[in-house]
Order: structure tokens, then sequence, then C-alpha cells
């Protein structure tokens, strides 16, 4: 993050596909020529002397590697790790290039020979002297190991070479010196001489630098640390920086820059926000007070400090392995960065402005009419789509949607079946039906639901048509038996819904009756007396009655509107109330099984707990058998978990038998008073068939409820029958165990008590209509009666249309029981 | 080894996610803490007594996590600090922000997979079959091979084993191994064993790192105010350093306290002026109190070096908007939509231009910009609520309702949906439902004017019945 460029002043490209690294640039001047030159070796092995001369601005500014510029080119034949300029010929005081390849030091001396024109000079490399090394070379460094001791040691410069494996060989010029070997060091890290002490900074692969003394020629003892400090992260490079009367170490970590007093005390450290990448130290003539460094980073920007201080940040091309301060051509301060792929640059510090990539937007010129028209043409549509009764909620939509069913002649040969809940050897039928929508305009997201109670299931049940137009859309939906539960209802909803948000729901009938019920196998038999117009119905199971008689009804009816159904005998109390009582008991027990599991995982998070804070405890101490205590606990809420489902699914079957006896006992008490239709709804309402075992509040609680309202107000004895009394009494605790079954089962027996004498519902005069039993006005003239129950009796008065039972696909078994109790009121 | 660590390496300092599972430990002292002292009440400053010192929530949005909102998003911003359990399973579950935080632990483990399956000759080292006890006495061996353990393999027991039997081998004495110790601990939720291994460690070597790792810690355990002394105390032993001061600084904005907060990021830019997060974060500051023009120099600051991405740009167009330079507004709008990567960025830059569409009241454009906000992301609570809001001034009072009542359960901790709802309930005369929206939007915000006045008038008609 920088604000400015660092300016660019001169520039090339060293090589193509070679690499650099730290180390492989330099800068230095060679003979009486003042102007510096850049020394670049790649990895290839091919050195390169360049002569950086600033172009004007005018020149053509696509040629960026001037011929001129590059003195000399020559290829080594072996990779070159480090470059280094210093006076390493005794001989001589001018400054001569030592290269480190990997096997071998090499000290060449840069010549010129002047040619009689300015293009005429040839530069050339001469060797001076190289030392074959015996192990593969890391790094090395240039330092005056043993000290200034004469005038004439001032100019001359040993170098240090560090092997991979951390053995430190020190070249006097021609001679090997010192072989060392650095004690606990596996892999070498940057080194730098020290020259206060003579001794060599070097960061050992641990992470922590130390400081190594290394005196030149006497020492024969190992080498020792003198000091050392931890930095706690692996060093990039070392570099000292002199300042007044000190000189400093500065170490630059993958995350930190720490600057270190030579005694090895801290100075200051600098956390970083940013991947540093080199860094280089300098000093300036005037007002040396303080440490001064450049640090390079991966993020391509050249941080410059003082002390701990950023004082200037620049953003670069490249991002920089090695950096170097120079002069050059008279310039002071110019900053020459190599980047890993051989660019060359020299910098300095300008105040361009950082050109970042501004995002593209179309700049084209907007005609403002076009525009305009555009935008009006645009508002119209969306004002359009807005408005468009297909996309938007209507409230008043005339939309007609219509659902036709077509039944087919008869079940699928194939079962469709699916995800079938029980175990029957035999397929389960099943039934597939076209469903086809048709609708007076277009309409859209519009989605069928097939809603169907639930052993029956529907699949797919539910359909998304998208869009739909006048043309009819048909689909087919396949119903099957899933649970192996009394059904109690074959209605099928299908609800369309689509964007008018009116809900259009037409109900299809479809039905499959059969002497015995798929999957419960419950038997149900219809029995016509030959002598009296009766129907009786048998099964072993009051719930199974329900459908049969409801059909029989229903179908008697519809072929002779004039017939009349009659049920004389008294409600089949006791098997009505038996199964009230075992869902009851059903329900309690699932409540009971609900708190052993709610106090059983407390104990388990208890146990956890205790256990948690002993592990968390610093002082270990015995478990004292919690561990065995929670997974006992563990296998207790599995356990009744387990049973609690079991018992949930017998609940939930009762609760279907509950659903279906409670709809036969409706229909009973309907046709035996005959009830109208509205008196009908109430009674549904009333003593309801919908059993729901989800909510807290169950369908006792419920039914006691309204039954005990229903008694109190109308179809109270008393005078203020008409009054609506608010049912204050009634039980609404929400406890299923607060609901006392026997009450209940009274209440229920004295309000089919009172209907059966004839008391009504809806109108507020509960005089008793007893013989009322003829002529509801506004229905379909339907008398008659069926009467039937688990010992019952049907009845059939008038037309002895027999054939009706011949209608019904069904395996009429033989009766279990025989009753004579015909109610022969004919 | 050491490059692969390096792939993966998080710095400590940053990465610490607050789990949800972290709120069920009792490490927190008090739970019911004095005021100031604690950053588990969120929305502390609103609800003091002594009068706010920052801007108000009606001034400034608020996160999530009922945080005032900062100037950059960093890792703790986004995760629920609620005061319980409770509040946080409570907090509303959107697709992006305020996903209830599982456990720390679980997410860093996500990062040691992620770091496993790139590997395809499965993993680099097979720590089960290391011999700690070997490693640890060398030291050039056990440092790589720790921070190889700690951030690649992401396997803190044995990283924690490791640096164990090296302080064992180093005697104690070695700064770096403490450090690492308290690493582990903090990293397993010991914080009280990370606090005296980064103790013992800053008795050693004083060091930046230390400082900010301790006052992780404290912040974990809830106890800023030691933490802020602590990073004081680096203060002194580094004076320069700007990771100290943007720690304080963080903790102060996490307390509320604005004024001190806004005093650290300015001595933050003064050691680096470079420093992101502090120019964003003073940025937002006088946005929010509106002083739009000054925001804005600094948000050209941050494009200037180079920080180009949408949520300046529109940043900027909202500075330039409210400082009325007109001309810029829509550029910067452009730009940001043609910066914006994700679908989060769009929805928001496109809920601001139907803010800015508001106040010209150019009602349809607003309409169409809160819609478009709301396809690029559905859970756009403030767009719900200024939809709610244009529809219910436009009579549409089903849809507006319907709106407002999104923009509550999207944003439990968001007030302006409630007060909205209970005012026009209030005038539509359901006094029921604008009673209880009002009482809800008073504990949001106490001091909340309208929201007071409202609840007095309704209190006095209910008591006159």
């Amino acid at each position: 993050m920088s604000l400015f460029k660092a300016r660019e002043w001169w520039s090339c490209k060293a090589g193509t596909d070679e690499t650099y690294d730290y180390g492989c640039i330099k800068v230095g001047i060679f003979n009486e020529d003042t102007n510096s030159k850049i020394v670049v070796g790649s990895h290839s092995g091919v050195l390169r002397i360049y002569n950086p001369i600033h172009r004007d601005e005018l020149s053509d500014k696509s040629i960026t590697n001037y011929a001129s510029d590059l003195l000399l080119e020559k290829s080594l034949n072996s990779s070159i790790i480090q470059v280094e300029i210093g006076k390493f010929v005794s001989t001589s005081t001018l400054d001569h290039i030592a290269i480190l390849f990997s096997q071998k030091l090499s000290v060449f001396q840069l010549t010129e020979q002047s040619g009689v024109t300015e293009h005429g000079r040839q530069y050339e490399l001469e060797l001076n002297y190289e030392h074959n090394l015996n192990r593969p070379a890391f790094n090395m460094c240039k330092g005056q190991f043993g000290g200034g001791k004469s005038k004439r040691d001032d100019a001359r410069e040993y170098i240090c070479v560090q092997s991979v494996d951390g053995v430190l060989f020190v070249f006097e010029f021609e001679r090997n010196s010192m072989v060392k070997s650095i004690p606990g060091c596996y892999l070498a890290g940057p080194i730098c001489y020290l020259p206060r002490y003579q001794t060599l900074a070097i960061s050992s692969d641990q992470g922590d630098k130390r400081d190594l003394e290394a005196s030149g020629t006497t020492s024969s003892r190992r080498v020792l640390p003198e000091w050392s400090f931890n930095i706690g992260e692996s060093a990039l490079s070392i570099k000292i920086s002199k300042t007044k009367n000190a000189y400093s170490i500065l170490c630059l970590g993958e995350r930190n820059l720490f600057c270190l007093n030579d005694h090895g005390q801290l100075l200051f450290m600098k956390k970083f926000e940013y991947n540093p990448s080199t860094f280089i130290t300098y000093e300036t003539d005037q007002n040396n007070d303080g440490i001064r460094y450049i640090i390079g980073t991966h993020s391509r920007t050249l941080f410059i400090n003082h002390d701990s201080n950023i004082k200037w940040a620049a953003h670069v091309e490249q991002v920089p392995v090695q950096l170097e301060i120079c002069t050059i051509q008279g310039i002071r301060g110019m900053i020459c960065s190599l980047s890993e792929f051989g660019d060359v640059q020299c910098y300095y510090l300008g105040t361009d402005p950082v050109s970042t990539t501004m995002p593209l937007t179309s700049s084209s010129r907007i005609d403002v009419s076009d525009a305009e028209q555009g935008l009006m043409k645009l508002q119209k549509e969306i004002k359009l789509a807005m408005n468009d009764p297909s996309l938007v909620v209507k409230r008043k939509s005339n939309a007609k949607m219509t659902i036709s069913v077509e039944m087919p002649s008869e079940k699928n040969s194939f079962s469709m079946a699916d995800e079938i809940q029980f175990q029957d050897s035999d397929p389960v039928p099943s039934l597939t039906v076209k469903v086809q929508l048709r609708s007076s305009e277009a309409v859209q997201n519009v989605l069928l639901n097939i809603h169907c109670h639930t052993p029956i299931c529907a699949k797919p049940n539910e359909i998304r048509f998208g869009s739909m137009g006048i043309s009819p859309v048909q689909t087919e939906v396949t119903f099957w038996m899933k649970d192996d539960l009394t059904p109690t209802s074959l209605d099928v909803t299908l609800t369309v819904t689509f964007n008018t948000s009116d809900k259009l729901s037409e109900n299809g009938q479809n039905n499959l009756i059969s002497g015995r019920y798929f999957g419960t196998g419950g038997n149900v038999s219809v029995m016509a007396s030959k002598s009296s117009q009766k129907y009786r119905f048998q099964s072993d199971s009051l719930a199974n009655i329900w459908l049969f008689s409801q059909f029989l009804i229903e179908r008697l009816s519809s072929t002779n509107s004039s017939i009349e159904f009659e049920y004389g005998e008294p409600l089949p109390y006791s098997d009505y109330f038996e199964i009230i009582d075992r869902h009851y008991e059903l329900r309690i027990e699932c409540e009971k099984i609900n708190e052993m599991i709610d106090v059983c995982s407390k104990q388990f998070r208890a146990i956890q707990k205790r256990l948690l804070n002993k592990f968390k405890d610093k002082t270990p101490t015995l478990l004292d058998n919690l561990d065995v205590l929670l997974e006992n606990t563990h296998h207790q809420i599995v356990a009744l978990a387990d049973h609690y489902e079991q018992i949930h699914l017998e609940l939930h079957n009762c609760s279907h038998q509950l659903s279906c006896a409670t709809k036969l006992i409706n229909l009973l008490l309907k046709i035996s008073v005959n009830m109208s239709n509205d008196d009908e709804r109430l009674l549904n309402s009333i003593l309801t068939p919908i059993v729901n075992d989800d909510n807290e509040q169950g369908w006792e609680e419920y039914v006691d409820a309204s039954l005990t309202f229903a008694l109190r107000t109308m179809l109270s004895r008393s005078s203020t029958k008409g009054d609506l009394i608010p049912a204050s009494s009634a039980t609404f605790n929400n406890s299923t165990l607060n609901i006392d079954v026997t009450k209940l089962k009274k209440r229920i027996q004295m309000f089919c008590d009172r209907l059966e004498k004839g008391a009504s519902l809806t109108s507020n005069s509960s005089s008793v209509t007893f013989e009322e039993k003829n002529h509801d006005d506004h229905q379909v003239p339907k008398k008659k009666n069926i009467i039937n129950g688990v010992k019952p009796v049907v009845q059939h008065r008038d037309v002895p249309s027999y054939d009706n039972n011949d209608q019904m696909e069904n395996k009429l078994l033989p009766m279990n029981e025989q009753h004579s109790d015909y109610d022969d009121e004919t | 080894m050491r490059a692969l660590t390096e792939q993966l390496y998080v710095d400590e300092v940053e990465a610490a996610d607050d789990g949800l599972a972290d709120l069920l430990d009792e490490n927190a002292f008090a739970n019911i803490p004095l005021p100031g002292t604690s950053m588990r009440q969120p929305t502390a400053n609103p609800n003091a007594t002594a009068g706010p010192t920052g801007p108000s929530p009606a001034m400034r949005p608020m996160t999530q996590s009922g945080r005032p909102i900062t100037g950059m998003i960093r890792l703790n911003t986004q995760s629920t600090q609620g005061k319980s359990v409770e509040n946080a399973l409570k907090t509303a579950r959107t697709s992006t922000a305020a996903r209830p935080v599982t456990t720390s632990t679980g997410r860093f483990m996500r990062l040691g997979t992620a770091s496993m399956l790139s590997s395809p000759d499965g993993p680099f080292i097979q720590v089960a079959r290391l011999n700690f006890q070997k490693y640890a006495k060398s030291q050039a061996l056990a440092r790589p091979l720790f921070e190889h353990l700690f951030y690649h393999v992401n396997d803190i027991g044995s990283a924690l084993q490791l640096a164990r039997l090296a302080n064992e081998a180093t005697e104690n004495k070695d700064w770096y191994w403490l450090v690492q110790l308290g690493k582990c601990y903090h990293r397993l939720g010991m914080f009280r064993d990370a606090e005296k291994n980064y103790l013992s460690a800053l008795d050693i070597q004083p060091m930046v790192d230390i400082y900010l790792y301790i006052s992780k810690v404290y912040t974990r355990l809830d106890q800023p105010l030691l933490a802020i002394s602590k990073l004081t105390d680096g203060l002194t032993k580094f004076p320069q350093e700007p990771f100290l001061v943007q720690a304080m600084a963080r903790i102060y904005e996490g307390l509320n306290d604005t004024i001190n907060c806004m005093n650290q990021y300015r001595h933050v830019l003064k050691l680096d002026n470079t420093n992101v997060e502090a120019i964003a974060c003073i940025a937002a500051n006088y946005f929010y109190t509106d002083q739009p023009e000054i925001s804005l120099k600094f948000y050209r600051r941050l494009l200037q070096i180079g920080c180009v991405n949408s949520a300046i740009f529109t940043n900027i167009g909202l500075c330039c908007f409210y400082s009325q330079q007109f001309d810029m507004v829509i550029a910067c709008f452009l730009k940001a939509l043609s910066c914006a990567n994700e679908d989060i960025e769009r929805s928001d830059i496109w809920f601001n231009i139907g803010e800015i569409a508001l106040y010209t009241t150019e009602v349809n454009l607003a309409i169409q910009c809160f819609r478009l906000a709301l396809v690029y992301n559905n859970d756009h609570a403030e767009a719900y609520n200024n939809l709610g809001l244009v529809e219910l001034q436009r009579n549409n009072t089903d849809i507006g309702r319907a709106y407002l009542q999104t923009a509550q359960s999207l944003a439990p901790h968001m007030f302006e949906p409630q007060y909205n709802y209970a005012k026009s309930m209030h005038q539509q005369g359901d006094l029921q439902s604008s009673f209880r929206a009002i009482k809800s939007s008073l504990e949001l915000y106490k001091n909340h004017a309208d929201s007071k006045q409202i609840f007095d008038e309704l209190t006095k008609m209910f008591a006159e019945l």
C-alpha cells in the first residue's frame, strides 16, 4: 500500500529464462571510471556487467536494453550463487569480483582495454585465483578477519564462505586459512561480518541468531557463540548498520525485523503486516544518527525506514530479491533492484501516483434524448410488469381453474407403490389417476397439491407447472397405501394454487374397497337380510366398519334418492370407549417416557459437566466411575427413546382407529336422529374425528372441553339454554393426566343420549324433536336408515336394492358372530 | 516443510474466531460485569445511563451481533459475541453473516483438512510415527517441526506434546517454546495456562507478538482493561509499534469507547501512515458523526494507496452524496457496481443507491433498487425495512407491514423495523401490536426518543382503559 511510485531511472532485462536470487547483484567501481557498474550473475552461470546511463525522455521508450550499456557478458559454465566486490587481491587496491559457484570460489579482475574510439573499448574478465570447495557452498561474506592490524590491512578484505551444512571456510587471498564447522547446524543461514569484534553474525537454521567468534588465524578451538539471541523465526537476511559510534545488527525475519546492538541486546523490533523479500541498510553522509534501511516486500512495495518508523513507501514494478544502494553518474542514493527473473532497475523516489487499475465503466458519451427515450421505455415495461396480473398479487381475479379427474377403470397392473412401511407378500395395489387442469386465463406459478389422509399416499404429491396457458395441462398421480392403518377417509383434496392467490379446490373421489383392509387385515362383512330390509355389518373392530357403512350409504342413496336410513340400535359405546381408553393410556405412557427421558438427559448432562471439570482440573483425579455412569445413562436414554418410538407408533395407530370410530359414531348419530346438515357439521366439530397427537392438547381434552360446553349451552335442560355460558369449569388443562376419562365417557354418553332424544345443536329451541324424522327440506330426500355396529344390523326398508352389494369389490367373509337382534321395525 | 507451513500461515494474532461453544465455558469472571469492563454487553453504550459517548445507533448501523459497524471487516467482527448462549442462538440465521459460529476448533479443523486435501500423496509427515522425545532435543529440528504440526497438520495435541518436551529440554529458558506452549493452550481453550506461559515468556524476552498474544487471552477472558494495560506495557518497551496501538484500538472499539478508539487509530496512523484499517475506521467514524467531507478525504486516500474495491467506491459515493458533491455520486456507484464480485456486495451497493433515491424522492427508483438488493441478497433486512416504509407511504399497508415483519424477523438486532412497525400500527389503530413492537424497540435502544413518545402515549391510553 503506497501512495507513490518509485520512478524508474534505468532498467534492463538480464537474460531470458534465467533466474536470480539474493546475492546475485552487486554494484561497484572497478577503475578510474567513477560511474558505478552493476554486476549480475545468474543461476545459469552468465555474468553480466552493466554501465547504466540515463537516456533522455525523448528517446524511444520501447527499447530498454541498450547494447552499449552492457559492458561484458560471459558464461562461466557453472551456476553463480553469489557475487561480491572487494579488495580481494593482496597486490592491488582495486576492487575485484569474487564469484561463488556451488563448488568453487573464484576471484576475477575486470580489465579495460581502451580502443581508438568509445565503441572500441573492451572489457575482459581475468581470473586471479580460485579455490575449489569440497562442500557445496551456500553463501559468503567479506570482512577484515583478524582485524586491521596495520595500515596495509585496511585495504585488504578476506572472504568467508559458508557451506550448506554450516562449515565456514575463511580465505586469505590465495590461502585457505581456516575451516571450522558450526556446532548443531543442519542448514546454513545468512551470515555477516561484524567489524568491531571481528566476529561473524550467523543466523542458524533453527531461527535464532548467533554471533560466532571467528578469530582469523589463531583459533584452534571449536567455534563457540559469543552471544546468541533468539528471534523465534527464520532469518532472511542480516546486515550491519554503522551509526555514530556503534554498530547495530539488523536481522530480517519472516515476520519481524530485529535490531540488536553488538552485545546482543534488542534495540527495537518491528512487526510487519506484509511479507518481506529483502532489505538493505545504508548510511547517509550527514546527520548519521539513526539506522536507515529499505525493505522490499512481496507486495511490490519498498519501505524506507528510519529506526522503526516508516518514512516513505514506494511502489515498484517487480518483487525485488535484492536491493542495492549506489551512486550512479554522480546521483547519490540510487536504489538498484533485481527481480527473480532478471529485471534490473534503478529507481529514485518520486511522487508519481500509483496508477491503480480503475475498473472500466462504459465511458461512451450518452445521447441524452436517446437515453431518455430508453429510460421511458424501460420504465413503461417495469410498470407493466409490476401491474401484470400474472406476475403480481392481484386481489380480484377472475381466473377460473377447473380440475377434472379421470378415473381409470381398474387398478394398475403393476404396483407403483413405494416406501411401504409394512411387510406384505402381495404387492400393494396402486391406482393411477389422470388429473387435468384447465384455466380460463393464463396463470403463473401453478402448484398442484395433492393431500390425502395418512395411510393413503400419493405420488407425486406436489406438482409445479410454472406457467399455464389456456390449454389444459394433464398429469398423472398414483395412489397407494403406505401404512398398515385403517384408512379414515378416501377423500383426496387437490388444491391448485396460482399467482392470483385464490385457491380453488375440488375433491376428486376415488375408491377402492374390499372386504378386508389391506395391511391391517381387518375384516368387515356386510350382510343383507333376506327377510327384512336390513344390512348387517360385522367386523372384529369398530373402526373397520366406518368406511363400508359410509360407502354403502353413499351408493345406496345415489342409486335411489328416495332411500331412507334408520338405525335403531343403541350406539356401540363399550367398543368406542375401549378405543378411547386405549388411546388415553398410550398417551399417558408417551408422556411418562418423555419425563423419564428428561430426567435421564439431565443426569447425562450433569455427568458430562462433572467429567469435563475433572478433565480440566490441573491435578488429575480419579474418575470415580463417572465414565461407567455416563455410558449407562446413555444406554438408558437410547433404550427409552426406542421404547418411545414404539409406543408412539402404536399411539398413531390407535389415533386412526379412534378417528374412524368417532366418524362412525357420528354417522350413526346422524342417521339415527335424522340430523340436518348444519347439525352434522356442528356434531363433527364437537365430537371431532380429527385426532392429533402432536399437540400438547390431545383429542381427549379437546373433546371434553367442547362437550362440556355443548352440554351446558345448547343441550342444556335448564331454561337458559339459549345463552352462551362460558365453559368456565371445563378443564382446559394442557396436561394429559388431568383429564378424567371416565367423566369424559359419561359426557359422551350423555351428549349422544340427548342428541338421540332429539336435541338439536343448531336451533336454540332444544325442544325434543323426537318424532320429526322426515323432510329436511333443503336436502336431497333420503330417508331410510342403515344401522350398524359391531354387533349391528342394517335395516333397509324401502327399495330392496341388493344388487348394490355387488358393486363392492369385496371378499365377504363368513360372519364371525351371528346376532339375531334384527330390528324388526318393518 | 517450512514452505508447506508458510502456505497456511495465519498470523495467530489475527486469527481467532470465537465459537458458539466458547460461550458455554465459564472463563469470564462476572456474569453481570460493571459497565465498561466487559465486551459481552453488545449494546452497552446506548443503554448506558451516563449518556452515549459515541454516535447513537440511530446514526450508526449495527452489525448482526449488535456492535456498531466498524470500518473494516475482521475475523472477529462477524462473530456472534452475544451475552449468552440464548442470544447467540437467537441471532437470525441468514445466509451470510452471523452464522452461528461453531466452535473455534471446528473452524481450525477445517483449515487443517483443507491442507491435507491439497497434497495428493497423503500427508507429508506421518505425525503418529514421530518420536517427539528425539526431536525435542534438537532445537534445529524441533522448531520447524512444531510449526508444521501447528499450522499445517493442525494437530494441536501433538504440537503441544512436542512443545512441552522441547521446553523441558531447554529448561524453561527459551521464550520461543514458552510462547508456543501458550499458543497451544490458547487454541485448546485453556486460557489460564496460556496466560501463565505468555507471562513467563515476557519475563525472559519481551516481544511484540507476546504482548499481542496475551492481550488476546485477556480479551477472551473478557478482561479488556487488563488487556489494554498489558498493551500499554508493551508500548513502553516498543514505543513505535503500530500493531500494539491497533490492538488497543480494536479493544476500545469492542467496548464501544469511540473516542479512545479513534485516538488510538490516529496514533497508528502517526506511526504508519499506510495502515488501511486505521484509515478505514477513522473514515467510518467521521461518516457516522456527520462529517462526510472529512470522511471522504480518508476514503480518497485509501483509493490512492491502491485499495480498489467496491466497498471503497460505495463509501466514496455515499460521502459525496452527503457532502453534496452530487456530480461524483453516480460515477462512484457505477464503478462500485463494476468492481463488485460478490452478490452480497452488489446487494449492499443497490441498497445504498436505493437510499439515495429515497433522499431524492425517486420513490420508484428506490423501490427498484431495494428490490435489486433483495435479488442479490434475500436476507437484506435494511432493504426490507425501507421497502416496507415506502409501501406504507404509498398506502399499501398490507404489503408494507409484511415487509416490516420480514425485516424484524431477519434482523432482531435492529430497532428500526420495530419502531416503524409500531408507528404504522399505531396509526392504523392496532394498538396492541404497536405496543408490543415499541417495547422491543425500546429494549434494543433505550434512549430512542420517538419510541419513547409512542410508548408513553400508549401506556397512557392503556391506563385510561
